[in-house]
């Protein structure tokens, strides 16, 4: 088996009260601070098109695969767990806490080329891993967006104020918002069978709420006829439990000495979501549930994750890799928005890839200078969603980022800062050009914990 | 020296207070930085498809007016009608007034016995020429006539007349002597600390004149004294007993509403547009129902001098068909084409909740002591005047009572 040239982080201390909480905390602290504004914005501010299906399907590489294109399948390192292919977390040494959050700034543009802009922020995934025996059985737990709604958009129009004596018009404004999605928590297993090969799995807790909300506004003033708003929300909640099985085989000095080359792969089992849905109607207090709660169930397709990763030396990672989802096999028994209820009309088979790479010009050296300890990264990613608005016309987003780990003073703690530009959609008749960018910073923290001092 | 921490963790703890502090400032002001370019806007709109939403409007007819019952309450404005009247367009009609008085004494007023009393009448209100002079005749009313909503058209016994008077329909003030003989006759009454019960008004016959007159309710007293005091009997209770002395000659297509005499128009809302009948369920942004007033057909070949005062703000009583009770659910006042536009949201829920159903609606004179801020003095009184309004009815075309309503579907 390659020895897997990375650094053997040691932390400084294993007791409690020790600087890995005292810095995650005031990591997180800092990042919440700094996405306040965005999420100040509202939860509603992102892409339309995360108003249709279940929303926006959400990537979550950590802070490493997210700088390289979302190619994580096959990552294989000791300073960050994969949460992409459980395989790879039979293979740990410390134990690991990383949350990212991201902040995100998104131009709407259509065909006219009117423009809409909007910001927010939010988490996206939390992520804990730790050895059972040192490289050979590690486990993982993550929290992360598995989908994400957050659209917030209008239609105006006028009509008659109903006045027959005075025929004026009355200006009125349709909002359509939605906010939510659904969250996943995982948990599972990795273990190394050999020098070469790790497997693992991981179940996978499905749950979350959408909001889906319309808002009839009248414009008038307050010398104008009187209208009431007319105020609809729909809130479906969601869960289940899905299973995604991983495996990571690696191979050393395959080109070159002491370069290698993983292959990682994972595949989640399809899942069925029970959903309840309560529709809501008026403001406030005055809100009125309509009819009763509507109980259904979506069938979600199976996943398969494929990567391979490159590593010449101990400065350079190399990473490829995609996913599909036969997405047309979606089928729900609760109508969601752009999906006509038991045909595959408007949805496509999501298809994913990514590439990137990454240059630690240090590589294993602790005592280089700090810009040489920095990771430096860079990666492309295309996708296809799985549900257009546009029955003709599948959404494809593509995106460039790039990032940097940088290292901190506390052995086995970094900081990740991704910059990540990308277009979805096309602005035409019938649908609409998002252009985003995404600043998202994550803290990974190793330390070993759970052993006790051979000396006292 | 004690530290809290070992000296290692402190120094890592600054340094990772070090990075932090950067990295907080670069995120922050990026946040801002971002978040001064929110501008949502409409685009994307198109996407939505056919996602609803919209409002529309109906226009659904109120059903002919009918004639509902007036019923009067004897503790509204106690202002006394009498007289009557040849109107050129709505007929003649005559109004006995029945008035109480309100119990006062005071010990030296009952120490002696009463030596005169007199009624003085102050007018407030007239109906019918203003240049004629009328006749009546006092009469004492021999029952207890109570409290409770009296039917228009109910009577009360009376006594013999006290006595006659004559006054201009211009006077502001009248006073009538009582005799000496039924001053001696009712002085124990008078003087008795009960006379409130004892005692139970007067009322007042036209015999001659062409209009119709209000006295009160201030300055509108019986006067009595002895030889030692006086006493103002303030009026208490108050019904205006009207009556038509001939059929009403209205024009077509209209409906004629009249305080003091009635009827008062009802109507119904029965909604035939396919959306309410759908099942399918909407939210009602703003229901108004329109009723117009033909105030020409008033004006005309009505002589200069003749007065009559329309009832220019009215109320809206609803219930459910066969609900026991209406609920004031809107007021209006007459604007300046003639029209009663009743909306608002106590309507909007009402027709929200209740459309499929049959809706009754009553207009009715204004309850001064609802709201009373949104109504004037005038308006305020309109339950002690004869103040007529003529409407259009559901065959008048254009103007026939109709409700307009603003609707979104949910679906």
């Amino acid at each position: 088996m390659p020895s897997l040239l990375f650094p053997r982080i040691e932390s400084g201390t294993a007791r409690l009260g020790r600087p890995l909480e005292v810095c995650a905390i005031l990591y997180l602290v800092t990042a919440m601070l700094a996405v306040s504004p965005g999420m100040a914005q509202d939860a509603r501010d992102g892409s339309l098109y995360s108003r249709f299906g279940i929303g926006a399907l959400q990537l979550h590489a950590g802070g490493q695969g997210t700088g390289i294109g979302h190619a994580g399948f096959a990552l294989h390192s000791l300073q960050y767990v994969n949460p992409n292919n459980p395989g790879a977390w039979a293979d740990q040494v410390l134990t690991r806490i990383s949350a990212g959050f991201a902040y995100q700034s998104l131009v709407i543009s259509n065909e006219n080329k009117e423009t809409s802009r909007l910001a927010s922020g939010h988490l996206s995934g939390i992520q804990l891993g730790f050895p059972l025996i040192e490289r050979k059985l590690g486990i993982a737990l993550g929290f992360a967006p598995f989908s994400r709604v957050s659209y917030n958009v209008a239609n105006e129009g006028t009509l008659l104020a109903g006045d027959p004596a005075r025929p004026d018009t009355a200006g009125y404004r349709v909002n359509f918002f939605g906010s939510g999605g659904i969250q996943q928590i995982t948990g599972g297993l990795g273990y190394r069978f050999s020098p070469n090969f790790s497997a693992g799995a991981s179940l996978n807790a499905l749950f979350g709420l959408i909001d889906d909300g319309r808002e009839t506004i009248f414009l008038e003033g307050s010398s104008g006829p009187l209208f009431l708003d007319t105020n609809l929300e729909t809130s479906t909640r969601l869960n289940g439990l899905s299973a995604t099985f991983g495996a990571l085989f690696s191979v050393q000095n395959v080109f070159a000495e002491e370069d290698y080359i993983s292959v990682g792969g994972a595949f989640t089992l399809p899942t069925t979501l029970s959903a309840k849905r309560v529709t809501t109607l008026g403001q406030s207090l005055d809100r009125d549930t309509l009819g009763t709660t509507i109980s259904g169930k979506v069938d979600m397709p199976w996943q398969l994750g494929l990567g391979v990763a490159y590593y010449p030396d101990n400065r350079w990672t190399v990473s490829a890799g995609g996913k599909f989802a036969p997405w047309t096999n979606l089928r729900s028994t609760i109508p969601l928005p752009g999906y006509d209820s038991g045909t595959a009309q408007g949805l496509s088979d999501v298809v994913q890839f990514g590439t990137g790479v990454e240059f630690l010009p240090a590589g294993t050296d602790l005592l280089a200078a700090w810009p040489a300890r920095i990771a430096y990264r860079f990666g492309i990613s295309w996708d296809r969603a799985y549900i257009s608005p546009d029955r003709n016309m599948n959404i494809e987003t593509t995106s460039i980022s790039a990032g940097f780990g940088l290292p901190t003073l506390i052995p086995g703690a970094r900081l990740d800062i991704n910059m990540q530009v990308g277009i979805r959609g096309a602005a035409n008749a019938d649908l609409v050009r998002d252009v985003f960018y995404r600043l998202s910073m994550s803290v990974n923290i190793g330390e070993r914990w759970f052993q006790t001092p051979k000396l006292r | 020296m004690t530290f809290l921490m070992p000296p290692d963790t402190f120094s890592q703890n600054r340094a990772c207070v070090k990075t932090a502090l950067p990295t907080l400032l670069v995120f922050v002001c990026m946040g801002f930085l971002l978040a001064a370019c929110d501008d949502p806007a409409n685009v994307g709109g198109n996407l939505l498809g056919a996602a609803g939403g919209d409002p529309v409007n109906t226009v659904e007819p109120l059903s002919s007016l009918r004639a509902v019952e007036l019923t009067q309450s004897p503790d509204s404005s106690p202002r006394v009608l009498a007289g009557m009247v040849d109107d050129p367009v709505l007929g003649q009609y005559e109004v006995q007034g029945y008035f109480d008085i309100t119990a006062v004494t005071s010990d030296d007023f009952r120490a002696g016995a009463v030596e005169a009393a007199e009624l003085r009448l102050r007018r407030t209100y007239v109906y019918g020429d203003s240049t004629s002079e009328l006749r009546a005749v006092l009469r004492e009313i021999n029952e207890d006539w109570g409290t409770d909503d009296i039917s228009i058209g109910a009577s009360f016994a009376t006594g013999p007349i006290i006595t006659e008077f004559t006054f201009s329909a211009t006077d502001t003030l009248v006073v009538v002597p009582l005799p000496d003989s039924w001053v001696s006759h009712r002085d124990p009454v008078l003087r008795d600390p009960d006379v409130g019960n004892l005692f139970h008004g007067f009322r007042i016959d036209p015999v001659e004149g062409n209009a119709v007159v209000g006295f009160g309710p201030t300055g509108t007293t019986l006067f009595a004294t002895t030889g030692s005091d006086s006493l103002f009997y303030p009026i208490g209770k108050t019904y205006p007993f009207a009556e038509r002395s001939a059929p009403v000659d209205i024009p077509e297509n209209r409906f004629l509403m009249q305080a003091g005499i009635g009827p008062l128009p009802g109507f119904s809302l029965s909604v035939s547009s396919d959306i309410y009948t759908s099942g399918e369920p909407f939210s009602v942004n703003r229901a108004m129902l329109t009723l117009w007033a033909d105030t020409l057909s008033l004006q005309q070949n009505t002589p200069a001098h003749f007065g009559r005062p329309l009832l220019r703000a009215l109320d809206l009583h609803a219930r459910v068909s066969g609900g026991s009770t209406y609920a004031l659910i809107g007021r209006s006042t007459m604007d300046d084409q003639g029209r009663f536009v009743f909306e608002g949201t106590a309507l909007v829920r009402n027709i929200e909740e209740y459309i499929t159903e049959n809706i009754e609606f009553e207009i009715r004179i204004p309850d001064p002591e609802i709201l009373p801020a949104t109504l004037s003095p005038d308006q305020a009184s309109y339950h002690s005047s004869l103040n007529p309004i003529l409407f259009y009815d559901a065959d008048a075309g254009d103007k026939a009572p109709a409700g307009f309503i603003t609707l979104t579907p949910i679906y």
